[in-house]
């Protein structure tokens, strides 16, 4: 099996003007997505990852920047075929399900957009659907509020597959569940990847998750990415001073992975002003190791060798 | 150190349609004076209902409640509502998840702050009042405190409203704050910030914690004693330390079992089964439908085994003086059956 893109963004970016401010989401984010692979995307809120979702599902179209599905250009505007190919799956399963509908409706919706199966074969094909995210037939004339937090993030995963998507954008899909579902839903979506031969590109803010289940991580912060690379390689050698705060900030539960974490000296960390510079590196207003040239100018992603990407004028040692 | 607050035999029970719900179970639970505490567990399992009820939160006329939570030799379940306002932010405060719906969003911070600190008797005039609020901001390392102290609760970033809000629960110098999974809604890394100077800014003012989490992380940065609660009952207690090297009850191993892992490349293990329904609640043990070590004895009533200093655990397992199993190394447990 060999490496294959399934999806490339290329000087992607993305602003919205808020009251006469112009802000940007996204800025210059290069990426590709292979197929049968997790890419991560992590950051903390407001970092841009779920705008990358939105513009890659073409829910809003993007200022600057082209996309690639398959080599082939997509936009805002698809076709019902292109459309099948990328899912979501968000974080909230219970604002997503339709409180009136029974599981049965809300997963046989996408079969009747777009057109796959009869009404006679729709109940059929609703039924694997359930079975491949682990659940009976039972469920099928349940409505969201008779299920479990674990449960409805499997009927929107059921629902996101029924249109087979090569693609699934899984925005924040476990974060609002406990950790002991938690870590069922993150098998389930392990098994359904190897099984469907599913691309994820998953989104979150739980550095332990991502570490789990994807091979490659990019760090976003205020829209721009600040590291990228084999996710082994990013998490045993930080190099953006970003991704170090955020992995010296995961609480963890073992000395083992205490071992892991970087040292970050809180006590010298600046809290950030209300006003962003408009120049130079983004987390420079937070950085603890900020010098001049960080205010001035900004970092471009370079490549060490062996390793991985990122983007930061003075380095964590590699 | 004295011992500040004593929970002994609680049981609350609320009526419900299909019958009576007992939601906590027995719950012993003890703080010490200036000690950081946790209580944690899954969702559901009553630790916020826990902390609403040590602080008189909830409707007696609704819920039967029965034990005793006594609060530095005053029994808090025996409290008038007269009694309570000598209590209630001055002497026990509290710190809710959701900073920006917990402050009112129609007065300024600064007000807020210096109404709490004149209805606690900190302050004598708004003058002072303000200068207190002021410097609390400035401990929880508020970069520029008067713009903070001007400004709506709306025009403040999560981080900040948290600061405020626990500014605002330790301004009186409590003896005690209940702080109800008060990193939960932010960023990690200012989780990781606010958590650290609300621990610094409790042992300033001498303050017990009772940390309220399901996040084992964490528990184990920011507390001396963990309480591990599951579907109302105390499963296990320890010094934080203790429990994390060597967690003993099936629930509390099942639960480290559950936590992603730096560490790994593959998912954790998550529990079989969900949270048991608390008008049926199974007798005896409530995790033992989804246990996979249950044994018929589980059904029976247990009171926790003290097995080394200060380190308790419910579990029929353990009522024997040697160990039964390793809860750690558990990777050759058979799967929970449901029949138990």
């Amino acid at each position: 099996m060999f490496d294959e893109t399934l999806l490339a963004v290329e000087g992607l970016g993305k602003t919205y003007r808020v009251k006469g401010v112009i802000v940007k989401a996204l800025e210059h984010v290069d990426l590709t997505v292979e197929s049968a692979e997790t890419l991560a995307v992590v950051g903390e809120s407001g970092s841009g990852k779920t705008t990358l979702g939105r513009l890659i599902l073409g829910l809003e179209p993007s200022t600057v920047g082209r996309m690639f599905y398959r080599g082939a250009e997509i936009g805002v505007r698809r076709s019902l075929v292109m459309r099948r190919r990328i899912q979501l799956v968000e974080q909230n399963p219970l604002s997503a399900l339709n409180p009136s509908k029974t599981v049965e409706q809300s997963i046989a919706l996408p079969l009747q957009v777009h057109q796959i199966g009869t009404s006679r074969t729709r109940r059929t094909r609703v039924a694997e659907l359930l079975d491949e995210v682990e659940l009976t037939p039972n469920f099928m004339t349940r409505r969201p509020g008779e299920l479990s937090g674990g449960q409805s993030q499997r009927v929107a995963l059921a629902r996101a597959l029924a249109a087979e998507p090569k693609l699934l954008v899984l925005d924040e899909p476990t974060s609002a569940l406990d950790v002991s579902v938690q870590a069922k839903v993150m098998a389930l979506l392990v098994s359904l990847q190897r099984r469907l031969r599913l691309t994820y590109l998953f989104i979150t803010h739980d550095l332990a998750v991502a570490r789990n289940l994807a091979k490659r991580i990019v760090v976003l912060y205020r829209g721009k990415i600040v590291e990228i690379g084999p996710t082994p390689s990013v998490f045993a050698r930080p190099r953006h001073r970003y991704t170090e705060m955020l992995l010296a900030s995961v609480p963890v539960v073992t000395e083992t992975d205490a071992a892991l974490k970087p040292t970050w000296p809180w006590e010298r960390m600046l809290q950030e002003p209300e006003a962003r510079q408009s120049s130079g590196c983004g987390f420079a207003a937070r950085c603890p190791f900020v010098q001049d040239l960080c205010r001035q100018e900004d970092p471009k992603l370079i490549s060490s060798p062996g390793t991985h990407q990122f983007a930061c004028h003075f380095p964590a040692e590699g | 150190m004295r011992q500040l607050l004593q929970i002994s035999n609680l049981q609350v029970r609320f009526p419900s349609f299909e019958g009576e719900a007992s939601v906590i179970d027995k719950l012993n639970l003890a703080i010490d004076r200036g000690e950081k505490v946790a209580l944690v567990g899954e969702s559901g399992c009553g630790k916020s209902l826990t902390a609403r009820i040590i602080l008189g939160l909830i409707n007696r006329r609704r819920a039967y409640i029965s034990g005793q939570i006594r609060f530095d030799g005053t029994d808090l379940l025996t409290l008038s509502s007269a009694e309570w306002r000598t209590i209630r932010g001055r002497r026990i405060s509290m710190i809710f998840q959701n900073p920006s719906a917990a402050l009112n969003p129609v007065f300024t911070v600064g007000e807020q702050l210096a109404t709490a600190a004149r209805r606690g008797g900190s302050a004598n005039n708004l003058i002072e009042a303000k200068a207190l609020a002021r410097e609390m901001l400035d401990r929880m390392s508020v970069v520029d405190p008067d713009r903070v102290l001007s400004s709506y609760p709306f025009q403040l970033s999560g981080g900040l409203n948290q600061r405020v809000l626990i500014s605002m629960a330790l301004i009186n110098r409590p003896d005690l704050i209940l702080a109800d999974e008060p990193g939960t809604a932010l960023d990690v890394t200012i989780q990781e910030q606010v958590l650290r100077e609300m621990s610094n800014l409790a042992e300033m003012t001498g303050t017990a914690v009772l940390l309220i989490s399901h996040n084992l992380g964490v528990v184990r940065a920011f507390t001396d004693r963990v309480y591990v609660m599951y579907a109302g009952q105390i499963v296990e207690s320890a010094k934080t330390e203790a429990l994390f090297r060597n967690p003993m009850h099936p629930y509390t191993a099942a639960l480290f079992r559950a936590v992603p892992r730096l560490s790994a490349d593959v998912p954790p293990r998550g529990i079989e089964g969900t949270i048991p329904d608390y008008v049926n609640a199974p007798s005896g043990c409530r995790f033992r439908p989804r246990c996979s070590h249950a044994v018929p004895d589980c059904g029976l009533s247990l009171a926790s085994t003290v097995l080394e200093e200060d380190h308790r655990v419910r579990c029929v397992l353990y009522s024997g003086k040697e160990r039964p199993y390793d809860p750690v190394d558990d990777s050759e447990a058979p799967e929970p059956s449901n029949h138990v």
